[in-house]
Formats: structure tokens, sequence, C-alpha cells
């Protein structure tokens, strides 16, 4: 199988992902809280291939998903949660090793996706008052990053056997 | 899911109990007022009115309509797409705020104007 193709059914599961979520309304108090499912490809991208892989596909996900479906500023906010979490993930999973399963590694993330957002809108709003949004925010990330976790962990060694079934990897045709 | 997790877990829930807690609000519920800040300044400084107010706020590319009541303060329009501001609700608390991103319109609800510590950075 081509790499490419790996690649491309990776970022479009996770752009779907992202555009299936809008319809599972979870801002009742905070706008903009979601279940962060793209996450959960960008999670298990980081368990089954370089980290190169992971930080482009979440790059790019952001961007796409911004273009197709948002504006500057949403694009302004996933960016800098995404690359707050992306590279603590990494970093637990790679300290971490065994000790963290996915589901820890998940919360993390998710935790440090909401803080990345908020550390740019005080940043964009220029007050730090946006603050007062954190409780909540690491409440959601705790129970969204243990769904997401929970979803990965499983998930991962289906995606271990596909991959596997699906070796050599090529670069062309 | 091992013990790990767990810990990570509890401690981020106990962090986020312990912040709501600490997080300083407002200290008379008598005499709350509106404090409007657009990019960081502060533009408004509104005690709740005995009577429903309506207040028109030049954001950043934009305006926000702010309806100022005797319990708390909302916001009831802006020209914005999303109009995450209007579905925020109401403010009927210190210490909550209502941010419009695209504006960079905030607003929050303090105590008596001369018994609050302010903490904005710049």
């Amino acid at each position: 199988m081509r790499k490419l193709t790996v690649s491309a059914l990776l970022l479009s599961c996770a752009l779907v992902l992202g555009l299936a979520e809008r319809a599972i309304p979870l801002d009742v108090a905070v706008p903009g809280v979601r279940l962060g499912l793209p996450n959960a490809v960008v999670l298990l991208t980081l368990y089954l291939f370089p980290f190169g892989q992971a930080f482009v596909l979440g790059l790019l996900k952001c961007v796409l998903t911004a273009l197709l479906f948002g504006t500057f500023t949403s694009f302004l906010y996933s960016v800098s949660g995404f690359l707050l979490s992306v590279f603590v993930m990494l970093v637990l999973i790679r300290l971490a090793g065994t000790r963290l399963s996915p589901v820890g590694v998940s919360v993390a993330g998710a935790v440090f996706h909401n803080l990345g957002q908020l550390l740019a809108a005080a940043m964009v709003m220029g007050s730090l008052w946006v603050f007062g949004y954190l409780p909540v925010l690491l409440v959601s990330g705790a129970v969204t990053g243990t769904l997401v976790g929970v979803a990965v962990k499983y998930t991962l060694p289906y995606m271990k056997e596909i991959l596997r079934q699906n070796a050599p990897y090529t670069d062309s045709k | 899911m091992n013990k790990t997790d767990v810990c990570l877990i509890l401690g981020v829930l106990l962090l986020a109990g312990a912040l709501w807690l600490l997080w300083p609000s407002g200290v008379d519920e008598d005499a709350l007022t509106a404090e409007i800040y657009v990019a960081g300044e502060l533009k408004e400084r509104i005690p709740l009115p005995a009577q429903a107010t309506e207040l028109e706020i030049e954001g950043m590319d934009g305006w926000n309509r702010v309806l100022l009541e005797p319990d708390g303060v909302r916001v009831i329009d802006a020209d914005c797409a999303n109009l995450d501001c209007v579905h925020s609700g109401k403010l009927t608390a210190a210490g909550w705020v209502i941010a419009c991103l695209p504006h960079r319109v905030l607003i929050r609800l303090a105590g008596r104007p001369d018994g609050e510590v302010d903490a904005v950075a710049r």
C-alpha cells in the first residue's frame, strides 16, 4: 500500500470526525466544548507512526477544517490547542511508556488542547480573565479525554493488525 | 486503565475544583458591576441598573449589543456568524465572563468598584 494512501485515509477520518462531532452539543455553559474525536486519530497516529506523521496530520486537519468549515479565528484557536497538546502527548508516550495507557495520554492531550486555546484567547483578548473558564475546561478535558482515550485504547490493536496486513508500504505505485 | 491514569484524571479534577474555589469573584452581591473590556482595555464599568438597559459595544471588527439587567448581564446580539456570546447566557454571579473572541470583547461581573482586586495583565 502507498504511504500516501494511509496518510490520506487518516486525515480524512480526522476531518469527518471533526465535522460529525459538531452534531453532539456539549457547549451548555462554554461555547466550543467538543468531544475532540479527531484527537483519537492524532493519538493513534502518535502510537503507530513517527512523530512527524502525527504532527503534519494534526496541522493539516486544523488548516482544512478551518478552510472548509471555520474561520481564521477558529483556526487560530484550534492550532494553538493542537500544538500544545500534540507535544505533551508525544512526551508522555515517550517518557511514561506502558505506565500510562492511552486513556491518560488522551486526557492530558485534551486538557492541554483546552489550555492552549485558553492561552491563545488570553493573548488575543489581552486579558487574563478568560482563565475563569479553566475549571470547566479542565473537567470537560478530563471527561472527553477519557472517552476518546478508551476508544483509542481498544482501537489500537485492530489498527496494528490492519497496518501489518497491508505492509509493505511504498512511496510510489 | 491503570493507576497512573486514574491519578492523572483525579489530579486534573482536583485542580479544577481548587481553581474554582480560589478564583477571585465578587465580594458584595448587592453591588455587582459589569466591566467590559475590548482588547484588554477597560472600556465600560457600569453598576447593574435598576431597569434593563441596552448598550452597544464597539469591539475590534464588529459590535455586540449588551443588555444590563438588575440581576445580571448578557449579550443579545452581535454582528458575527456564530453568536457564541449570545449563547453564553447571562452572567449573574461575579467571576464568570462572557467572551467574544472575534471582536476581542470580554464582559465580567465584579464586586463593588472599590472593593475588587484587579488582576488584568498586559
